[in-house]
């Protein structure tokens, strides 16, 4: 396994009654793809929303190229979402307000840099993703598989070290499914960010250097043999 | 610095640019919020309205005092009335060139001669006024210019007359005496427009901050995707203020336009006979620095509030939490602290303005309870209610997730009712206080017409009337004032013979020795005990002169009150001419009966009295003349607090709508879902109806008990325990919000059908 960019150890997180994590580890490396697999209501995405630092775990820790997320402020948690981190989720993550340009323009703008920049940088991306044609278009003007083609492009705007990808194909018919993952692992080694990809699709988890299996909120790392 | 300009550009974007959606979203928000905006500069051009007026009204005030170098003005005012128009008319008569010349015409009319108002003009130019056409021989030489009359819709005339005016008018030496009466208010009339100005202002608050708060679903799953992509906090909530700041501005815009459109309309609207000048429509410039400023402070406060139970994280909308429960310890502190006020004024002069504000203050933190209790009761409710029909379910269920926004919006309509129904109690608890007109003597085959002037003159109108009318029935009669003899009190006295007086007073058994006060009468007519003496006064100058003793009157025997007395005499006593010494005939007022009359014989016997005497004034017991400022007042405050009633009732309708079209927009997906597997669209337009009926019926319980409740303790602190609740106009009130639901639920049916195709469950 390569060098680990983001460690989470003994992560533990309730929702109500029922716990989601129960003490699960990962870790994940510079460049690697690991996918989080498990049944449904395994905690497969609770663990990766935690290793993204989007949900706090009530205990355990996230560690990210040496700095702890659960010791960072809101303001640099966020920051590191925008420039470290790239999401691609089953739905929802596109602002519907916006076209696809300019949501994939949303984490540079975000980060200050000016309109032109950020919308010449998005077009750019959208173009080596084959969707430039859904540039104008508001993400409910296009079809599944372009708007995944979106957000994938959104997640790799900024040059994110890792891409947090949940049921990314989980929407899409097994065609588009297998072209919207092909762009991200082809784009992903080419700019050599990590992705922790959660699904249940065995196809899927197929793309990945190795599984962690998640079941009951305990996670068991699996090394694959390719 | 880029960063922030960057988030409230992202802000501004997602507000306007986001297609059908996001437009039609901007435009309800803009809709609410500008009439709520165009409803508050209405409010805050009260005042400079009505300073225009007086300042109108004040420059055509007459100057008796005596000015020297100026020849006196004989000036007479004197009047006439046009199917329920006023007409005023003042006839003039130069005794120099130095005379003064009345403010709006350039020079005073030569005999024969008018001025007139615009109004007049177009009355005059009407095709079928005939009559009163012939009440006005004259040639027109002019229109008073509108800066000298005090509302559009006012009817004046300014009339070149002879010497004859000489000893019947007044002696005027200038015009615009500028010396306007600032009397304080009565504190109960105080307390009335404070209370007015409360129900009808709080509601436009409430609908400001209930307009930035409507698709808060959609907004928190915007910013949760915002901050999924790495917007801090602090970024998500500039990006929601920048949001709710353009629907504010927008609003702040369209409310601006609304003012300026409507200002421009005002002129040729009369309002329960009130017209307006636009130029008289300004707002007071501090209120309206305040209202730019207080209307996107609000919104973006407003929606800075709402978000604070929202952590908008990253996941914010993936997983749902039951429903926080709700503070009420503040709320139900409000409506204590507002009960406490009110309790406390009761120990306070009811006579002083500071008590008047006591009660308003109290009264104001109550009836913002409403809004404030009324999701709690909401909720409260709902958590019980069990079974029914599967659309009455479905909107139980809905409410029981979330009925904050629809409770909102209703808490503004309960407010209006509450505050109406309130100030209602009062104004009909303070209208038995003022005596206001009731409904008596409007049934014009009731109604006596009285023609009033001097002896001579009433005797020329009998004359003519006569002749043109021979119909009509004529009874003379005579007042004189009587005088007590331990002091100054005087008691006006008609004298008319007991035919009239059967007629008009209803009757049967009137006799020689007897005589008629109202039940009510006051002093000093309640000091006329048979057998009193008193002297008659005679004053000369057509009525205006230093009173006379003349003789002397022993009150008769029999005194009556009667129970059936025409409001306009109810300063009166009346007896019959052989109760009564002989009065001269000059310098005694006195009239003429005729009855009883239609409206179109009242205009004939109008047009008569013009023709046959220019100094004769005709009126109608059924016209009602308020002569005690507070009174008019009083009588101004209700008119103003049912017009403003109008505008917010309106609001509250387009809230409603703008709530029930949102909630349609934002479950489109939902509602599809549940037409795609089967629920007929009746069933979910039955739904839509019960999620607003439940929460405005709630509401109206509510307010129906707050207001009377309101208006008890105010009541009992204004010192009376006169309590009029007028069910019959709760009633129809309620029933106007149910028919306001209703039509609401009726004008979003189109919208509904086109969320319910099965191409709305298609979504990003």
């Amino acid at each position: 396994m390569t060098e680990p960019l983001l460690v989470g150890a003994d992560l533990r997180k309730t929702y109500g009654q029922s716990a989601a994590l129960d003490g699960a580890s990962m870790t994940v490396g510079a460049g690697e793809i690991v996918a989080v697999m498990g049944p449904s209501g395994s905690g497969k995405s609770t663990l990766l929303h935690c290793m993204a630092g989007i949900v706090a775990p009530e205990s355990g820790t996230v560690v990210y190229n040496g700095q702890t997320l659960s010791t960072m402020s809101d303001k640099d948690r966020s920051a590191l979402r925008r420039t470290e981190f790239g999401f691609v989720f089953q739905f929802g993550q596109l602002v519907p307000e916006l076209t696809c340009l300019e949501n994939v323009a949303l984490p540079l703008r975000l980060g200050g840099l000016s309109r032109g920049k950020a919308e010449e940088s998005a077009r750019e991306w959208l173009g080596r993703l084959e969707v430039d044609g859904a540039a104008d278009k508001r993400p409910g003007e296009v079809s599944g598989g372009q708007g995944q083609r979106v957000a994938v492009a959104r997640a790799l705007v900024t040059g994110p070290k890792v891409i947090f990808a949940d049921e990314p194909t989980g929407a899409l018919d097994s065609l588009n499914g297998e072209q919207v993952m092909r762009l991200l692992i082809d784009t992903a080694k080419e700019t050599g960010a990590a992705i922790v990809l959660v699904t249940h699709e065995p196809r899927v988890a197929a793309y990945s250097d190795r599984e962690v299996i998640v079941r009951d909120g305990r996670a068991r790392q699996v090394e694959m043999v390719q | 610095m880029r960063a922030w300009f960057n988030d409230l550009v992202i802000g501004i974007r997602l507000a306007v640019g986001g297609g059908r959606t996001s437009v039609a979203r901007l435009v309800l928000s803009t809709v609410g919020i500008g009439i709520a905006v165009a409803v508050l500069l209405l409010a805050s051009s009260v005042g400079p309205m009505i300073d225009a007026r007086y300042e109108r009204a004040a420059a055509t005030q007459t100057i008796p005092e005596k000015i020297d170098g100026v020849d006196p003005l004989w000036y007479l005012n004197s009047g006439t009335s046009f199917r329920g128009e006023s007409i005023s008319v003042a006839y003039v008569w130069p005794t120099g060139h130095t005379a003064p010349v009345p403010p709006g015409i350039p020079k005073l009319p030569f005999d024969g001669d008018m001025y007139v108002t615009p109004a007049l003009a177009e009355l005059l130019a009407q095709p079928g006024n005939d009559e009163l056409r012939a009440r006005f021989p004259y040639h027109t030489a002019g229109v008073i210019a509108p800066d000298a009359v005090i509302e559009p819709g006012h009817a004046r005339a300014y009339v070149g007359a002879g010497p004859e005016v000489m000893g019947r008018g007044e002696r005027v030496y200038g015009f615009g005496s500028g010396t306007r009466v600032d009397r304080p208010l009565d504190p109960s009339v105080l307390l009335l427009l404070l209370l007015g100005s409360v129900a009808l202002l709080v509601p436009v608050f409430i609908f400001v901050a209930a307009s930035t708060r409507i698709a808060g679903a959609e907004r928190d799953r915007r910013l949760s995707a915002l901050r999924l992509v790495g917007a801090d906090s602090a970024q998500v909530r500039r990006i929601a203020a920048a949001e709710s700041l353009v629907s504010a501005m927008a609003g702040l815009l369209f409310g601006t336009g609304l003012f300026l459109a409507g200002r421009q309309l005002a002129e040729g609207v009369r309002l329960r006979g009130v017209s307006v000048y636009p130029a008289d429509i300004v707002p007071v410039w501090w209120m309206a620095i305040l209202i730019v400023l207080a209307i996107p402070v609000l919104a973006v406060s407003t929606a800075q509030f709402a978000m604070r139970r929202t952590i908008i994280e990253p996941l914010g909308v993936v997983r749902f939490s039951k429903p926080v429960r709700r503070r009420m310890a503040w709320r139900f502190a409000t409506v204590g602290l507002g009960v406490a006020l009110l309790l406390a004024a009761d120990g306070l002069s009811s006579n002083s303005q500071f008590w008047a504000y006591v009660v308003a203050s109290g009264a104001t933190l109550v009836l913002i309870g409403v809004p404030l209790l009324l999701p709690w009761v909401v909720e409260r409710t709902v958590a019980v209610v069990r079974g029914g029909p599967s659309s009455w379910q479905l909107a139980i269920r809905r409410l029981q997730l979330d009925s904050g926004t629809s409770s909102r919006v209703v808490g503004g309509v309960a407010v209006v009712l509450a505050g109406a129904i309130a100030l209602q109690c009062v104004l009909a608890s303070l209208a038995v206080i003022f005596d206001a007109p009731r409904e008596f003597g409007e049934d014009p085959s009731e109604a006596s017409a009285t023609v009033m002037g001097t002896s001579e003159a009433v005797d020329e109108v009998a004359e003519y009337l006569s002749r043109a009318d021979p119909a009509v029935s004529i009874s003379r009669f005579r007042e004189a004032y009587v005088r007590f003899p331990d002091g100054d009190a005087m008691v006006h006295v008609r004298i008319v013979d007991c035919p009239t007086i059967e007629r008009q007073l209803k009757v049967t058994d009137c006799a020689d020795g007897q005589f008629f006060v109202h039940p009510g009468a006051e002093e000093p007519a309640d000091g006329l005990t048979p057998g009193r003496v008193l002297s008659v006064l005679h004053y000369g100058d057509g009525g205006r002169g230093p009173g006379q003793t003349y003789g002397n009157w022993t009150v008769p025997p029999v005194r009556r009150a009667l129970q059936y007395w025409p409001t306009s005499m109810s300063w009166y006593a009346i007896t019959t001419p052989q109760s009564f010494p002989v009065v001269p005939a000059e310098g005694v007022t006195a009239g003429l009966v005729v009855d009883p009359v239609d409206p179109e014989t009242l205009e004939r016997i109008r047009t008569g009295v013009a023709l046959a005497r220019w100094d004769a004034y005709l009126s109608q017991h059924m016209v009602t003349e308020y002569q005690d400022p507070d009174r008019e007042m009083f009588v101004a405050a209700r008119r103003g607090l049912l017009i403003g009633s109008m505008f917010t009732l309106l609001l509250a309708g387009t809230s409603l709508l703008v709530l029930a079209l949102e909630h349609i927009r934002e479950r489109r997906r939902p509602l599809a879902i549940l037409a795609a597997s089967g629920v007929p669209t009746g069933a979910l337009a039955r739904s839509l109806l019960w999620q607003i009926a439940v929460p405005i019926g709630l509401g109206m319980v509510l307010a129906v008990a707050i207001g009377v409740v309101l208006a008890a303790l105010v009541m009992r602190l204004a010192g009376t325990s006169t309590l009029v609740v007028d069910w019959a106009w709760v009633g129809t009130i309620s029933l106007a919000a149910v028919g306001l639901v209703l039509l609401v639920s009726l004008v979003t049916m189109p919208f509904l059908r086109g969320a319910t195709r099965l191409s709305s469950m298609r979504t990003e």
